[in-house]
């Protein structure tokens, strides 16, 4: 394997992609604040653009597809950021923490 | 362009830009409340005209159709009757009502584009457009009382939201990985010769999750039980009823893709009822507050409801549809009773029913209506759902599963009966009495009219349902 | 072999790079006890991502990742962990002890059925291709063919806008 040339292969863009999928995941279950789940969520976002990437720039017919969807999950990813910060600010006010273990009014 | 074929988005969204404009100045929430009933009166009008509309919009990504034109109605009829249901808005401070009404409105806009949204990528925006309103609605609960769970709700809504999206993504570019295309018309031929191919299930099987998690469906449920509990009674029947009308039509169109070679995902779907139901019912079974039980009921229903879809045949289809439209009708009647007897938009536990059946005797029958049609009791549109759904599984061959939903139906009843028991048998001491509007009064004989007619003559909407899902197929 | 010494030795060299940043920034946002290097381990991933989109013969969406993720994103998340101020995460004792494990087990498990699925898969490449993915055709696409979503994503992002101050400010009253 040439370790020098694997930015030419289809296959190290989707290792990542998954890679990233997997962070995030890992992230999304062993974080206790909300922030940091946030963080998590972004990764899994993240990844999921790679996989388009890639495909677009080694498969489709129409590589202008791919890139026109990442920059939309970054708009999305962008928005969806805001507004989670926006809730854990609010949920701050009224619990002075954002750790999860103390928010324990709800039991599921 | 024709305006016509547009024409239930469009009053939909001026009806969000003047929601818009009056949340700028400080309006109350009454001049919110009729703009927002005006415009989904007219929603619905239009919605009836446009009925029989065919055509495509934005180069092709946008189909209009009798399936999409159909679900749009419903999901307008929807809209306007939880408007109705949750009028007084007693959980929802009177300064951002605008607000919270442009948000209502604009979640219904997102589900209704998302029914006619043919391309992957328009199908994700609508779907966010929709989902961010409703991530908006819960937190939007008044904490006067002190009650501060709404922001616990919100906030694992929002997270676990996004990692289903980030799941729906990741199988979309897989979808289009392998074809080239995210148009789902070429999808659909494309996809069909490499359907053997693990890439092409996996990533169908993730594209399902998105919506998996709008249904609620069993390993996606972990926000049921906190945003049914934590956002306000009127914002929690919105999220209960309509957005699952729209989840199950996409479930529909995205499961039409699926080839013979993709009975991994056929099992995927088998293993996720059983789930679903099995864990739906027995944890409903413990539940005191009315809106967490409610919750897990639902997780059951969406196990029944993906009896219909795994199929895969035009009469499963129909019935999945002619179900969830039911339950809407069924769920929305329950919501009505809560939002009506909670005195001041609090949460209510089972034992706050306790002696309805003095203290409004309407609000008592409309309750053990919608109850008794949730466990699938005759005559109601719960059974004849449920039958349908059993007899066509039955016809495909799915005879253990018909067998695991019959054992679950009967779980169910013991936890919908007690509600009504609550209702019927116990002295209604010690409860405030309930004051019921003449609107309230009305919508609530209108639901079970609704819930018996659907009931009794099933084949009227069948035979639309069947003339709607034949357009896919 | 590629040699070290020639052009593209050094383009798999600096790619190399861009996946070790983008690696060590995930480990480093996911495992991190403060939360404040947490934000940085995202950053750091995410200029490491752009790099990848460069190779990928996209510098406009590389450009535009750097100002959205390291810029906007990450800024903003600096912004509420300071409004916030969360203490020390006090994470050791508080967990089930078998969640640590059990979570990296589940996401072994996860990365590498997908890693799998994507290196097992026998892609089919295109013969020939409309379109060569320049900017401009990004441009153009998104004003026709994609026009919908175009649209569609100013509306979410104005509700995303509303409904943040309306969450932040408790009301328009105060």
């Amino acid at each position: 394997m040439d370790i020098l040339a694997l930015q030419n292969s289809l296959n190290t863009y989707l290792v990542l992609g998954a890679l990233l999928f997997g962070f995030g995941a890992y992230g999304m279950m062993r974080n206790r604040t909300f922030i940091g789940m946030l963080i998590s969520a972004e990764l899994v976002l993240g990844g999921a653009s790679i996989n388009f990437m890639a495909f677009s720039r080694f498969l489709a017919p129409d590589p202008t597809v791919g890139q026109i969807f990442t920059l939309f999950i970054m708009g999305l990813a962008a928005a969806e950021a805001a507004i989670a910060l926006s809730i854990i600010i609010a949920v701050y006010r009224n619990f002075k923490s954002i750790d999860t273990d103390d928010v324990a009014e709800l039991e599921g | 362009m024709n305006i016509m074929l547009f024409a239930p988005e469009l009053f939909l969204l001026t009806g969000a830009l003047v929601l818009f404009l009056l949340s700028l100045g400080s309006a109350g929430g009454g001049k919110a409340r009729g703009t927002t009933l005006l415009f989904a009166i007219v929603t619905v009008a239009s919605a009836l005209v446009c009925l029989h509309l065919e055509g495509s919009l934005f180069y092709n990504a946008y189909r209009i159709d009798f399936f999409s034109q159909f679900i749009k109605l419903i999901i307008a009829v929807g809209f306007l009757v939880v408007l109705l249901v949750g009028r007084q808005l007693k959980g929802v401070a009177d300064d951002v009502r605008a607000e919270y009404y442009l948000f209502l409105t604009m979640s219904t806009l997102g589900l209704m584009m998302l029914v006619s949204s043919v391309e992957l990528l328009t199908l994700f925006i609508a779907l966010e457009l929709s989902s961010y309103s409703l991530y908006l609605l819960v937190p939007m609960r008044d904490d006067r009382a002190g009650s501060r769970m709404q922001m616990e709700g919100a906030i694992k809504y929002i997270l676990f939201g996004v990692v289903a999206t980030g799941i729906m993504l990741f199988g979309m570019s897989y979808l289009y990985g392998l074809t080239g295309t995210t148009y789902l018309g070429e999808l659909v031929t494309r996809l069909h010769p490499i359907m053997a191919q693990p890439a092409a299930i996996v990533g169908l099987a993730m594209v399902l999750c998105g919506f998996f998690f709008k249904l609620a469906v069993f390993p996606f449920h972990f926000w049921v039980p906190d945003v049914y509990q934590g956002a306000s009674n009127e914002t929690t029947a919105f999220i209960a009823s309509v957005p699952k009308i729209a989840a199950v039509a996409l479930l529909i169109r995205m499961t039409t893709l699926i080839a013979p070679g993709g009975w991994p995902v056929v099992n995927l779907l088998v293993v996720l009822a059983v789930a679903s139901m099995f864990y739906g019912n027995l944890v409903a079974l413990v539940q005191k507050d009315i809106k967490r039980m409610l919750g897990f009921s639902g997780i059951a229903h969406a196990g029944y409801v993906l009896l219909g879809i795994l199929t895969l045949g035009q009469n499963g289809y129909a019935t999945a549809m002619y179900y969830i439209t039911g339950y809407l009708v069924m769920n929305l009647a329950c919501f009505l009773v809560i939002c009506a007897v909670s005195p001041k938009g609090e949460n209510l536990q089972i034992d706050d029913l306790s002696g309805l059946h003095q203290r409004s005797p309407l609000l008592a029958l409309t309750l053990a209506v919608g109850m008794f049609a949730l466990a699938g009791i005759p005559p109601f549109v719960g059974f004849m759902g449920k039958f349908m759904l059993l007899a066509n599984a039955l016809n495909e061959g799915y005879l253990a599963l018909v067998i695991l939903a019959a054992i679950n139906t009967a779980i169910s009843i013991f936890y919908y009966l007690s509600v009504v028991r609550v209702a019927y048998t116990t002295s209604p001491e010690g409860y405030p009495a309930v004051q019921v509007a003449g609107t309230t009064k009305l919508v609530g004989v209108l639901l079970m009219l609704v819930i018996i007619a659907m009931g009794v003559l099933p084949t009227a909407m069948m035979n639309i349902a069947t003339s709607a899902v034949r357009v896919l197929l | 072999m590629t040699p070290i010494l020639s052009p593209q030795g050094l383009a798999g060299l600096i790619f190399l790079g861009c996946v070790a940043a983008t690696i060590a920034g995930a480990l480093l946002a996911t495992n991190a006890t403060r939360l404040i290097r947490a934000v940085t381990g995202l950053a750091l991933c995410m200029v490491g991502v752009a790099g990848i989109y460069y190779f990928l013969g996209s510098p406009f969406v590389a450009l535009m990742q750097i100002l959205i993720y390291a810029g906007a994103v990450c800024v903003t998340i600096i912004f509420a962990i300071m409004l916030a101020e969360p203490h020390e995460m006090k994470r050791v004792g508080k967990v089930h002890a078998l969640a640590g494990p059990a979570s990296i087990l589940a996401a072994t498990v996860l990365v590498w059925g997908l890693a799998a699925l994507g290196t097992k898969t026998v892609w089919q490449p295109v013969a020939c291709r409309a379109k060569n993915g320049t900017l401009e055709e990004v441009g153009q696409s998104m004003l026709t063919t994609y026009s919908m979503s175009f649209e569609l994503i100013s509306v979410v992002l104005l509700i995303a806008i509303i409904g943040s101050l309306a969450l932040a400010r408790a009301g328009r009253s105060k």
